[in-house]
């Protein structure tokens, strides 16, 4: 026996909607079509697919039953009528036999469900239940839908929809900022947008080298920094989004999220004492963080483990006070916990970002939180090709001015373009951009090779007693070849060895 | 057989293709094409191939190009003859590498952790532009592997296919190009039968395909199909049935 309280429920869930039901046993129709009425207010009988079709055309009920062989026009037949007509009724199919090949038919024409006679009433409990879920996803689809006009009008940032570089719709906020009427005098300005945005170092304005909307769409989903002047002249800083719409050809989503409070436009184009005041303070630092933050943008966190390079995505969780908490990848926090500290950049920020006072590490949440952040003008995230801290495999040794030097050097990482290493002790009058003789030895498995280069003295400094030397170099094409592959395969060794210390507790 | 192609070149932009084997591929005669797209100084290459063939194709492409100048390296997917010297050209070179997003988190295993080195490719693909013209990335997905993509070169009209397209010991790769499509054929069935999905996948990926001007498909493994071939081959792979449409005899556990 079905549980009251089940039967009350479906009912109030499904007693709004009506229901068709074709079956040629009269005796049968009239006792079945007495069990549906519990449930549902309006129930319509028929007796041939024929009058199911035409009561399915006066009454537009949105379940229909039916029997398969009926005189006239029989089950499937109406039902792929009825589809034709409207794709979203749910057709439900009763049989006397277990019959496979109307089951694949059936399914072909895309039936909800196959009931096997005589019907019984935990078979239809169930499947009217799954009917309700289906009507309430519905009724929530057509709210949403409904009220998506009002989300996109009451939101903050300033949303068009663009077909190709024209207006085709966009949100009173927009309207609002630009001091026009309506959409049509909207569509008028958006057709000099590239005028609107204004000139500031780094940011997306038309010029020489970039045009504003191809620049844009050529990277969509990307983030930019725009500035625009609103009807006071006040220059406002925007985050500007642009994402063209899937299997929408020429349809594009733009967006702009305003954050001129977050003060960072100085921070952009301003002069090189304001700027040295502003690299100081904290405060910038924690507003660029709220404007990553904000617009949701990917944030790529850095590390480096002897050399190698570490970086992944991270979103900005939460910031409260000074304290800012980052999602990122599991391989990226360990390598924060082993070098106890790292990089932060992000195509908005205009330089990168160096984190310190890591106050929390959670593997399970797989967050940072961290307390101390500056901005840095150099950092290893710039480095144009991968250096790495080298194995005994490679010695080296250096000629200057045809003598060779005769204490150790120690390399302490190698590039395909330079190397650095320390040495006690310097010949009288070596200097930077004077040039030496490198005698490179790599210990391969076959036989070991020796690339012999000229290099030039790029830097010299005095690390704890002993100097340290740059040099930079240009191989040719046999020494560089075994260069890239010595350097590959210490990475791969180096990433076998970080990958030791991720399992550690 | 020359193993330096050019394919297309109008002085702005040239695109050449290389067939350096290794000898795993050539023991089976697969026929391995690698790619360079240049356009002004900047150039992309594509499906570089496996660690054995490295240094000469860096070697090959040095003739071409200063390999700094490499923009972007893109890999149609995860097999090792396309992405086996990943490790390699990252410090070769200062390209992005371009890879689905399916594939960005094995990147350790191919000796990359620096993830600021790789664009990984949505499921729905991507476009880079440069002036008037672009590089557009059509889904091929299942078509082997279930990240893959198409690379469409709108200057010069070559589809860079990947595993689409590959002919087994065909007499025709000797030359790289298809003079028959009918003859061809048969070298080009036990493949696709074998490694693609589904036919779902291959309409759908030709459906995606002709919103192009294509002039000439140019797989990874085999010879390039040019003009009325190029139309043959949609037309016959737009039929061809799959891993799903086979599965029954690829198990053998069908119904006794």
């Amino acid at each position: 026996m079905a549980d009251p309280n089940v039967l009350k429920q479906l009912r109030a869930n499904l007693h709004s909607y009506s229901l068709l039901y074709v079956e040629d046993n009269t005796g049968l129709n009239a006792q079945a079509s007495t069990l549906f009425k519990k449930f549902f207010d309006n129930v319509v009988s028929a007796y041939d697919g024929e009058e199911g079709l035409s009561l399915f055309k006066l009454h537009r009920p949105q379940i229909v039953i039916t029997d398969i062989n009926m005189p006239k026009m029989d089950g499937l037949k109406m039902s792929e009528a009825i589809h034709a007509i409207d794709s979203d009724v749910i057709i439900i199919i009763t049989t006397a036999h277990d019959e496979i090949e109307m089951l694949h038919h059936s399914i072909k024409i895309g039936v909800f469900e196959y009931l096997i006679k005589p019907l019984k009433i935990d078979n239809l409990i169930e499947t009217f239940t799954r009917c309700s879920e289906v009507f309430l996803e519905a009724f929530h689809r057509k709210i949403f839908n409904a009220n998506l006009h009002a989300v996109f009008n009451y939101q903050n940032n300033l949303v068009f929809l663009l077909h190709e570089r024209n207006v085709v719709i966009a949100n009173q906020p927009c309207l609002d900022f630009f001091g026009v009427p309506n959409i049509e005098a909207l569509r008028k300005k958006f057709q000099s947008f590239g005028e609107v945005l204004l000139e500031h170092k780094s940011f997306v304005y038309d010029h020489g080298t970039m045009k504003w909307f191809e620049h844009i769409s050529a990277h969509p989903g990307r983030l930019f920094n725009v500035k625009i002047a609103d009807q006071e002249e006040v220059s406002h800083h925007f985050i500007l989004t642009f994402q063209s719409v899937p299997e929408k050809e020429g349809y594009a989503v733009l967006s702009l999220n305003d954050v001129t409070e977050l003060g960072l436009l100085k921070l952009y184009d301003s002069t090189a004492t304001e700027k040295e005041a502003i690299l100081k303070d904290e405060k910038t630092v924690r507003a660029l963080l709220e404007m990553g933050m904000r617009s949701g943008a990917k944030i790529k966190a850095h590390n480096l483990y002897k050399g190698l390079s570490i970086a992944n995505d991270g979103l900005v969780v939460t910031i409260d006070e000074r304290v800012v908490t980052m999602k990122v990848p599991y391989v990226q926090l360990k390598a924060m916990q082993h070098e106890e500290m790292f990089y932060l950049t992000s195509e908005l920020f205009p330089m990168a970002i160096l984190a310190e006072g890591i106050k929390r590490i959670d593997f399970e949440d797989q967050s940072v939180t961290f307390e101390h952040y500056h901005l840095v003008s150099t950092s290893p995230t710039r480095r144009e090709s991968i250096r790495v801290t080298p194995d005994d495999k490679i010695q080296m040794s250096m000629l200057y001015e045809e003598r060779k030097l005769d204490t150790e050097l120690e390399i302490m990482d190698v590039s395909l373009g330079g190397m650095r290493v320390q040495v006690l002790s310097l010949p009288a009058g070596f200097a930077v951009k004077h040039s030496v003789i490198l005698d490179i030895v790599l210990t391969t498995m076959l036989r070991p090779i020796i690339i012999n280069t000229t290099a030039e003295v790029f830097r010299i400094d005095e690390v704890n007693r002993r100097f340290e030397v740059v040099f930079i170099f240009t191989l040719h094409a046999e020494g560089k070849k075994s260069m890239i592959d010595y350097i590959a395969k210490r990475q791969m060794v180096l990433i076998r060895e970080f990958k030791g210390i991720q399992y550690e507790k | 057989m020359k193993n330096e192609t050019v394919l297309f070149d109008d002085t702005h932009h040239k695109c050449v293709m290389f067939s350096l084997e290794d000898e795993e591929h050539a023991a089976h005669s697969l026929s391995v094409n690698q790619f360079l797209i240049i356009q002004n100084n900047s150039a992309v290459l594509i499906d570089p191939g496996s660690e054995v063939i490295f240094s000469d194709l860096y070697e090959a492409i040095s003739r071409h190009i200063d390999p700094k100048q490499l923009k972007y390296i893109f890999f149609s997917h995860q097999d090792p003859d396309v992405a086996g010297a990943i490790a390699q050209w990252s410090v070769a070179t200062s390209a992005k590498l371009v890879i689905s997003q399916l594939w960005v988190r094995f990147m350790g295993h191919y000796g990359l952790m620096d993830m600021d080195r790789i664009l990984g490719l949505e499921d729905h693909g991507a476009q880079i532009t440069f002036g008037s013209d672009y590089l557009r990335f059509i889904p091929a997905h299942f078509l082997h592997s279930p990240g893959n993509f198409s690379l469409y070169d709108s200057r010069s009209k070559i589809l860079f296919s990947g595993d689409i397209g590959a002919a087994i010991a065909s007499p025709q790769n000797l030359n790289k190009r298809v003079d028959d499509f009918e003859e061809h054929r048969p070298f080009l069935e036990g493949f696709h039968s074998r490694y693609m999905a589904s036919n779902r996948f291959c309409r759908a990926w030709v459906q995606c395909v002709r919103r192009y001007d294509v002039a000439t498909i140019a797989p990874q493994h085999g010879s390039l199909f040019h003009g009325e071939n190029a139309t043959r081959f949609l037309e016959w792979f737009e039929n061809v049935e799959g891993g799903a449409e086979h599965c029954d005899t690829l198990y053998g556990c069908e119904k006794t």
